[in-house]
């Protein structure tokens, strides 16, 4: 790998890195790597903040608590704290304060939600749209990663669950959303989820920006699935699983387009459309690949490779390592839940095993030969 | 400045790009020309060799086993003694093949010795000798002891320890030596065993650093070593400190717990801090002291009674606040004072 100097200056624009740029550029380093602290350092803080705030919050239900009559006064009082939080949190006083102010920003979240929301009036429909509106709003009030990244995981999932939710009302009523309006609604939210995603990470004047999305988003797609892995939706809305349409729509046409996206993000890996052209064979066998995967209905494992390709190319541990977490729990699943005996199970697996290693073999015999030779 | 040391000469990233852009010490163009290159320069194919090589090999290992399973009902006692025993001579002889002193080989033998395991588990599957959790566990550890010393491998040591402590923490509820022991006494001598023991390999492994061994890791075992022991030195004195709660229990033990524990606190702190400095492992001492002090505030201001004021929430807020504050600043200290530059 080259280091950050020789990129520059081997770079199309070397005549704009002077020895006074790359000084600059180097005193920026120092001072981002001074700034940062080690990841456990940071769960320290993070525990003692969010303990204290902890007690804190007792402190001031014990205070008040015997004067709560209405719960409108309760979100009232959310709405203070809330910006309260924000103005401490934007402050420079340090991580340990910012910690605290994010602790407070989500309880008072909490109480805006018991104060505001009627449990007997649309009361899904309500908490998604003052999700949207928090998160929205808290994005660009208050700067904090983690703040952005939870907030709007919040939003995304519990749009996710008005969706499920018949007519934006009570989810466990049982009465049920037309099919064809839930089937477009989570083929909409899925693509959607799908563009966010790579609108987040794959320019990087978007990333330095929506960056909190995209790990919110990243999230709220391994949640959906996971979710999905336990019937989580088609229990809690009794939605029939044999209902040809919605199988089909929920399962089928959703991973293919996971599928185009992962193709889509390996080009874009790659190198773009150019790169495509000069490799036309290994693409038109990940495609091939991937267009297997989605006969076979491993829609788990294809989004699993989605995080993988994604974290492996923006050298994002976090992502990769999700993708890695996932992989074998929706690999395993799907050999699990093959309708086969342990014998003929043992076949399909062994069988499965000798096509990647020949892969591998095949890769290195033909493609990956002249690398080696050079090396 | 170092000039050897500076960011400029490490490896770029994509991370670091990122960060340079947000900060405006480049511009969007030049950070995506740049992305471009370090892309084309991550290590594919041999991140795709090595997948591939891993889920084949995972694969069809599956397999094999599923292929046991299926037929495991109709095997005979020998046939199944004969598979497990197999595969712990396999992955001796594998190991044999490969060298000892070689990465396959190491990990072949640690393959092995958590083989034995399952070899132990199917003898007494089969015979039903109806030998009690420690016992297997002590068993599987004077088994694999010798292969560990050959191995010298800190992840095998590690495993070994892993296997002592096991036997250690089934010990105590079956003990035929001291009868029956109450629940508390029970958590008392397990917590105590597990600290003397770890703490033990922990001396070892810090003694062991002073001389030029070369299969010694660079400090990631004594981490965990260091973890291993704080942990149970921190639950009993927690412990002992939320036992004065309890009716007829004096005070008296959880003075000495607190006393020792923060002696073995400070001189760690000491030791890692000025003999050997390491910002890791201070910072699982400050956890430690943390938790345990919490805890402390929380004894000391009586969560106990029933119908808290507000007060005593504000004041335990406070307190907490100020604990981690101190612990978070003396890791901050530490870690300015031993930076470069």
């Amino acid at each position: 790998m080259k280091s950050l100097k020789e990129l520059c200056l081997s770079s199309e624009r070397a005549e704009n890195f002077s020895p006074e740029r790359l000084r600059g550029l180097e005193e920026t380093l120092i001072q981002d790597h001074r700034s940062d602290l080690p990841w456990y350092l940071r769960i320290i803080v993070a525990l003692g903040a969010w303990w204290a705030s902890g007690f804190f919050f007792c402190f001031i239900f014990v205070l008040i608590g015997s004067q709560l009559e209405h719960q409108v006064t309760i979100g009232c009082i959310g709405v203070a704290l809330l910006i309260l939080a924000v103005a401490v949190g934007r402050q420079p006083w340090g991580i340990f304060v910012g910690q605290c102010a994010l602790a407070v920003s989500l309880a008072a979240q909490a109480m805006i939600y018991y104060g505001f929301v009627n449990e007997n009036h649309h009361p899904v429909g309500t908490v998604a749209a003052i999700s949207i509106g928090l998160a929205a709003l808290l994005y660009v009030a208050f700067p904090s990663f983690l703040s952005r990244l939870m907030t709007c995981f919040a939003a995304l999932q519990v749009t996710l669950c008005w969706i499920y939710a018949p007519g934006g009302g009570d989810i466990f009523s049982g009465t049920l959303r037309p099919e064809s309006a839930l089937s477009h609604l989570v083929l909409f939210y899925w693509l959607f989820h799908l563009a966010a995603l790579a609108c987040c990470f794959l320019r990087p004047r978007h990333s330095v920006l929506l960056a909190p999305l995209g790990y919110a988003v990243v999230a709220s797609l391994a949640a959906w699935q996971v979710e999905n892995l336990f019937n989580v939706w088609v229990l809690s809305t009794g939605i029939s699983s044999t209902s040809a349409w919605i199988g089909w729509t929920t399962l089928h046409f959703r991973t293919v387009l996971t599928a185009l996206t992962l193709f889509g993000c390996s080009v874009w890996a790659a190198g773009g459309i150019s790169t495509l052209r000069e490799n036309a064979p290994l693409f038109i066998g990940l495609a091939l690949a991937l267009m297997a995967l989605v006969w076979i209905g491993s829609g788990g494992v294809l989004l699993s490779l989605l995080f993988m390709l994604l974290g492996f190319s923006l050298q994002s541990r976090a992502i990769l390592g999700l993708g890695l977490i996932l992989f074998p729990i929706f690999l395993t699943y799907y050999y699990y839940n093959l309708n086969l005996d342990l014998l003929a199970k043992s076949g399909v697996l062994i069988g499965s095993g000798a096509v990647l290693l020949l892969l591998r073999a095949a890769l290195n015999r033909w493609l990956f030969a002249n690398d080696k030779e050079a090396a | 400045m170092n000039t050897s040391s500076s960011p400029l000469d490490h490896p770029a990233s994509i991370p670091i790009l990122r960060r340079l852009l947000a900060a405006r010490a480049l511009t969007r163009q030049e950070v995506e020309t740049m992305e471009l290159q370090v892309r084309r320069d991550l290590p594919w194919k041999s991140w795709l060799d090595r997948a591939l090589l891993s889920l084949g090999i995972v694969l069809v290992l599956a397999g094999i086993g599923y292929f046991f399973a299926h037929n495991w009902d109709h095997l005979t006692k020998n046939e199944k003694l004969g598979l497990a025993g197999g595969a712990v001579l396999v992955g001796l002889m594998g190991a044999t093949w490969a060298g000892l002193e070689r990465f396959p080989g190491k990990l072949l033998l640690l393959a092995a010795c958590a083989l034995v395991g399952v070899y132990i588990a199917v003898f007494g599957q089969i015979y039903q000798t109806g030998a009690d959790s420690y016992e297997l566990f002590t068993a599987w550890a004077f088994l694999t002891f010798p292969w560990v010393v050959l191995g010298r491998f800190m992840p095998l040591w590690l495993f070994w320890l892993g296997l002592l402590n096991l036997a250690l923490g089934f010990y105590w509820p079956v003990s035929p030596f001291f009868g029956l022991f109450e629940s508390w006494d029970i958590f008392r001598l397990e917590t105590i065993s597990l600290l003397l023991l770890n703490g033990l390999a922990l001396l070892l492994r810090e003694g062991m650093a002073r001389w030029p061994i070369s299969w010694l890791d660079r400090g990631g075992s004594a981490l965990i070593l260091l973890a291993a022991a704080l942990a149970p030195a921190s639950l009993e004195t927690i412990g002992e400190i939320f036992h004065t709660w309890d009716d007829g229990s004096s005070s008296g033990s959880a003075f000495i717990a607190c006393g020792l524990y923060g002696a073995a606190v400070i001189g760690l702190g000491f030791y890692y801090s000025r003999r050997r400095y390491s910002l890791p492992a201070l910072a699982i001492i400050t956890l430690s002291a943390c938790t345990v002090l919490t805890n402390l505030v929380v004894r000391i201001l009586d969560f106990n009674r029933s119908g808290l004021t507000a007060g005593t929430w504000l004041l335990a807020g406070l307190m907490i606040l100020a604990i981690f504050g101190v612990g978070v600043f003396f890791l901050r200290t530490q870690r300015l004072s031993h930076q470069p530059g």
